[in-house]
């Protein structure tokens, strides 16, 4: 399987859930080059030290990683999918070792129960009571390894986790921890040994990213570094829960403007209108796009989110929720340059 | 992501298809000329001029760009002053042309120009200018005349090419279309002929077609089918649209009819009170003088051909005024008993009954035959119309004929022409007095007088002298429409040695001349007795208006003579003064008058519309009359260039208006309609910051400081829009600053055609017009 995705720190329990747990650090240095507003979070400063903390192990590639800062950001869920060896798990444990927080991983294979995922109420002989056990999404970052190598029935086991941030087993319901960010990987679908995920738990994931290739720079950096030590073990947190709870909050007072919202509405409507799609965009679909603007706009220093955050965004959070028409299938369109042409298409208010 | 967004095609020069199209579209538009000429032989040397134009930039263009494309990518340094070429190349083939059909003799093998030839050609072309003041309209196809038309069409398809295929302008090229049309309209009285107005339309659509389908052929956006049929349809649509509301509109825009304008002068101040001196002719030139001509009065005569219907005469002459009348006694009514004015006794007469139902007449003379015994007006006071035994004019007091019936009967003069020559001479006679009165005349037309007439002849014979010289084609007077209106003392000595007038002039010198032979003459107005209508009716219409002349006789009175040429159809047979010239032809063709005119024939269809008789205007209208046509054409170049400077004017308001406005979106708007006009390509849909990037890194070679200027003011429009109520500002003095900053940098970084285009013919007043039609326009979904 994938070199990338062997285990390189924590203990390994059964059925390949993990449990990473680092020093808690809080780095509370402040940019002095913030142009924003004085708030109480300044998120574009915080979230720079992020992304540079997660660039010193996934190199070369800035826009992967404030992606995936974008969707933490905004309190989504991150779905990496790429071919097998090109560093999926390493950015989904970068981003989750920055973060001083709980973090769990759950190596997802075909003999996975959804009670692994969720968690299972088991007889105490002492206390002659059912004590729940809790899965392994108890947790802040919740790291889900080749996600569509589990049978559907696990897979749904994290639909009700990944929108409504809670658990119930047994008809008890167990709150989630703030925040919580599912990160899973995937391979293509056509890969051996996969089963494709739903449209309803696509949809859950604010954004889908492809990792490509590395450039030939930083694959040469990549093969210098890795020989003497795994950049990954000499991470530290950046920020603990806490503090990504107020940078989350912050992001969502972000001022939007009405002729955004419009924007944001007329784009998720053309999806629906396109004529090369089966499947457009659900109002789910415009409510993560404009959340995940707002990240993008925060992380940029503004205070306002402009059509561009949306353009920026419309690719990773709209292609994997789209269904193709067998037609523009065949005619080798995919769906991100249907988006591409929509937004070529739509009318942005105060430009042209 | 402007990486992501595609480049627009790039705007191509016009490719052959659109050299092609502009020959067509002049072509079409130079068939506007058609109703200008009688025979079509203009047709050939234009036909072969434009497609000199055409084809041969269309030939040029394509050598050269095989030369550029044969040379290094970007094109040799002599590509640019190379396109210079096309042009010039285009005028050496309308020279060739030129030479070869007007000016082979002297030429080199015929065909080359050679200094001698195009001596030639110059001379031509000065007659071509003398034949223009010469002939009126349809005029003969005279060779010099042909070849001022053919130079004219040339230099016409070189400028609308110019402007269709390199500039890209093919609207613009519209305007050329609209010179040929304004030909016909400005020279032909009357109506126009369809083919005028429908075959520059037909032409401008070729074009827009043309250049609609090299866009998109060019851009590969080509709908579906062949490259032919892109855009046909929706250029078809537009140019049917357009059609319409071009035939449509002008039927609910209040418009002036031809010539009233002149007669609203004239018409000015007319006295109300009956008896005063008034001038009647101003109160009939707004019907008289319409386009097209107006059913005035139905007639029911009883006799086959019941003569002149006479209206009111003109017995006062002056040299500074004219023609005009005198104070009309309103003391008898005609209820009153007895004949109004009978004739003298002993005279050859016959009776003449008439009933008359007026039509669009309006007026307070009522038209009558000659000379009235008894009016009865039905349905109205015969109390209110009153006879002047004078002038022998029925008139209303303060009532007019509009809506009325009437009958009258008269006694109608059939003098022989030996009772004519046995009246005498009667110097005591006041009659005699009161009509020969004269100013001081024009020496020459005392000359003339004398010279035609004997004081020894009868008076009769006199007065046929003097007709003689009108009737006499010999004597070489022509029909014309187009000559200055009066009959003041220049104007006779004017219409006398120019010899070109119609009726008003015809009758005011006739009567001048028989009343300087001592012969007691008036102007008489009226109507020629019109056409025989479906119900037997003669129907009087507008083109009917006439003016003749009556010579007085002892023992006989008042009798008519005509000296205008008018149609033989509604010539009124006089046999006592017969036209010398209707006497050659026995059977009278009214295409053809007098067979054998000495001078290019008097234009045919004018004299078959003849004689409207246009009033005497008052004494100052005289040189502007005789300016009018360059007071016309002056007017109507100024609204031609008012309209092509109308996109500039626009722009320009609206630029002072978004720069007094100061707000970051007024500003926005500004730079990108700045960007438009100079036809800066941008992306279509993008966003502030977008199209900021784009415009900067097309200024940042030329000029750094504009970069950080249109980054400024699309922070501040984003901020504007999108921003947090609170953090919107106000008009900021620094943001006017950059866009001035950045408006500099673009002229800079644009060629020198761009800027003269975009100050001239500003591409986003165009735009913003069609986007707000657009956004008004029902529109189908379309697929995105």
């Amino acid at each position: 399987m994938s070199g990338v995705t062997e285990s390189t720190a924590g203990l390994r329990s059964d059925r390949g859930v993990t449990e990473l747990r680092s020093a808690p650090r809080h780095d509370t240095s402040q940019d002095a080059a913030a142009t924003q507003p004085e708030t109480d979070a300044d998120v574009a400063a915080e979230g720079a030290q992020l992304a540079e903390a997660i660039g010193r192990v996934v190199q070369g590639k800035p826009d992967v990683v404030r992606l995936a800062l974008v969707v933490l950001l905004a309190e989504g869920h991150l779905l990496i999918e790429d071919v097998p060896g090109v560093g999926k798990t390493t950015l989904a444990k970068a981003l989750a070792r920055t973060i001083d927080g709980t973090v769990r991983r759950i190596q997802f294979t075909p003999d996975l129960l959804p009670s692994d995922v969720t968690g299972v109420a088991v007889y105490d002989q002492e206390s002659r009571a059912f004590e729940f056990k809790p899965g392994a999404v108890f947790a802040n970052v919740v790291v889900a390894d080749e996600i569509n190598r589990a049978s559907p029935k696990t897979q749904s086991a994290l639909l009700e986790c990944m929108e409504e941030r809670q658990v119930t087993v047994d008809g008890v319901t167990y709150e989630l921890a703030r925040p919580f960010m599912v990160v899973a990987t995937q391979n293509p679908l056509e890969m051996e040994g996969t089963y494709p995920l739903p449209e309803a738990q696509r949809d859950r994931f604010t954004a889908r990213v492809s990792m490509g290739y590395p450039d030939r720079e930083a694959e040469l950096a990549m093969l210098g570094g890795r020989a003497t030590v795994d950049p990954l073990t000499a991470l530290t947190p950046v920020l603990d829960a806490a503090r990504v709870r107020t940078l989350v909050a912050a992001v969502g007072q972000l001022h939007v403007a009405e002729p955004l919202r419009q924007y944001v509405v007329s784009l998720v409507e053309a999806t629906r209108r396109s004529p090369d799609l089966r499947l457009g965009a659900s109002p789910r679909a415009g409510l993560q796009l404009l959340r995940a603007a707002r990240a993008t706009a925060a992380l940029a220093g503004r205070d306002h989110v402009l059509p561009d955050d949306v353009q920026a965004m419309a690719v990773p959070v709209l292609a994997h929720r789209l269904l193709l028409t067998p037609d523009a299938a065949l005619a080798r369109r995919d769906a991100q340059r249907v988006v591409t042409d929509l937004l070529a298409a739509v009318p942005v208010h105060g430009g042209r | 992501m402007s990486g992501q967004v595609d480049e627009l095609p790039r705007a191509t020069r016009g490719g052959p298809g659109t050299g092609i199209a502009v020959a067509v579209a002049v072509l079409l538009g130079a068939l506007a000329l058609d109703p200008v000429f009688v025979a079509r032989t203009w047709l050939l040397p234009v036909t072969m001029v434009v497609a000199a134009v055409g084809l041969g930039g269309v030939a040029l263009r394509a050598l050269l760009d095989r030369l550029v494309d044969d040379a290094e990518d970007d094109g040799p340094w002599w590509s640019g002053p190379a396109r210079l070429a096309v042009p010039l190349g285009q005028v050496a083939l309308v020279l060739v042309v030129l030479t070869v059909v007007f000016a082979p003799e002297r030429a080199w093998a015929g065909v080359l120009p050679t200094l001698s030839s195009l001596t030639d050609l110059a001379g031509l072309l000065g007659d071509g200018t003398a034949e223009i003041r010469e002939q009126a309209t349809p005029a003969l196809p005279l060779t010099g005349l042909v070849a001022l038309t053919t130079v004219f069409v040339a230099l016409i398809a070189l400028a609308v090419d110019l402007l269709a295929v390199p500039a890209r302008q093919p609207a613009l090229g519209g305007l050329g279309l609209l010179v040929l049309y304004c030909v016909p309209v400005s020279t032909v009285t009357g109506e126009v002929a369809l083919i005028s107005f429908a075959a520059p339309a037909a032409g401008f659509a070729v074009l827009l077609w043309a250049d609609q389908r090299a866009r998109l052929v060019g851009s590969g956006r080509g709908g579906s089918g062949s490259p032919m049929g892109t855009g046909t349809l929706p250029a078809l649509r537009t140019a049917l649209v357009a059609l319409v509301a071009g035939l449509l509109l002008p039927a609910f825009v209040p418009t002036l009819a031809e010539g009233s304008l002149a007669a609203g002068w004239g018409g000015a101040g007319t006295g109300s009170g009956v008896g005063t001196s008034l001038d009647p002719v101003a109160e009939m030139a707004g019907q008289l003088s319409l386009p097209e001509p107006i059913d005035l009065l139905a007639v029911d005569a009883s006799v086959a051909d019941p003569g002149y219907l006479r209206s009111v005469s003109l017995d006062e002459y002056s040299g500074d005024v004219g023609w005009r009348m005198s104070n009309l006694d309103g003391q008898a009514s005609i209820a009153a008993d007895g004949p109004l004015a009978p004739l003298l006794d002993g005279q050859s007469r016959r009776e003449v009954t008439a009933r008359v139902t007026v039509l669009a007449h309006d007026d307070r003379f009522l038209p009558l035959f000659d000379s009235p015994l008894s009016v009865q007006v039905l349905g109205s006071e015969d109390e209110s119309w009153r006879f002047d035994p004078a002038a022998r004019t029925v008139f209303g007091r303060d009532v007019t004929t509009g809506g009325l019936s009437y009958r009258s009967t008269s006694q109608q003069p059939q003098p022989s022409a030996a009772e004519l020559t046995a009246a005498p001479q009667d110097p005591g006679d006041p009659m005699v007095e009161r009509y020969t009165a004269l100013p001081e005349l024009d020496p020459s037309v005392v000359a003339l007088s004398d010279q035609l007439t004997d004081p020894a002849q009868s008076p009769y014979e006199r007065v046929r002298a003097v007709l003689g010289l009108f009737t006499d084609p010999a004597n070489g007077f022509t029909y014309s429409l187009s000559t200055s209106q009066g009959t003041t003392g220049d104007d006779l000595a004017d219409f006398l040695r120019l010899k070109r007038g119609y009726c008003e002039q015809y009758a005011g010198a006739m009567a001048v001349l028989v009343r300087a032979a001592g012969v007691p003459a008036r102007v008489v107005l009226g109507y020629t007795p019109g056409q025989v209508g479906e119900d037997g009716d003669r129907v009087v219409t507008t083109d009917d208006a006439h003016a003749w002349v009556e010579v007085w006789f002892a023992g006989l009175g008042w009798i008519p003579f005509d000296p205008t040429p008018i149609a033989a159809d509604r010539a009124v047979a006089l046999p006592w003064a017969p036209r010398t010239d209707e006497a050659d032809t026995s059977t009278p063709d009214p295409f053809t008058p007098g067979g054998a005119a000495p001078l290019p024939a008097p234009p045919a269809a004018e004299l078959d519309r003849d004689d409207q008789y246009v009033p005497p205007l008052a004494p100052q209208a005289a040189p502007e009359e005789q300016l009018r046509p360059w007071l016309l054409g002056t007017a109507g170049t100024l609204v031609v260039l008012a309209l092509a400077a109308l996109p500039f004017a626009v722009r320009r308001r609206q630029r002072a208006l978004r720069l007094a406005d100061g707000q970051p979106g007024a500003l926005w708007e500004e730079l990108l309609a700045t960007t438009e006009d100079l036809a800066v390509e941008l992306p279509g849909r993008s966003t502030a910051r977008q199209l900021a990037q784009q415009l900067a890194q097309r200024l940042a070679a030329t000029d750094p400081a504009a970069v950080a200027a249109v980054q400024a003011l699309a922070r501040a429009q984003e901020r504007s829009v999108y921003g947090p109520p609170a953090a919107r500002s106000g008009p900021d003095p620094a943001l006017t600053e950059a866009l001035a900053t950045v408006r500099r940098a673009l002229l800079r970084s644009s060629s020198r055609g761009e800027r003269v285009r975009a100050a001239l013919w500003p591409a986003s007043t165009l735009a913003t017009a069609t986007r707000w039609a657009a956004a008004r326009a029902p529109r189908r979904p379309r697929p995105a």
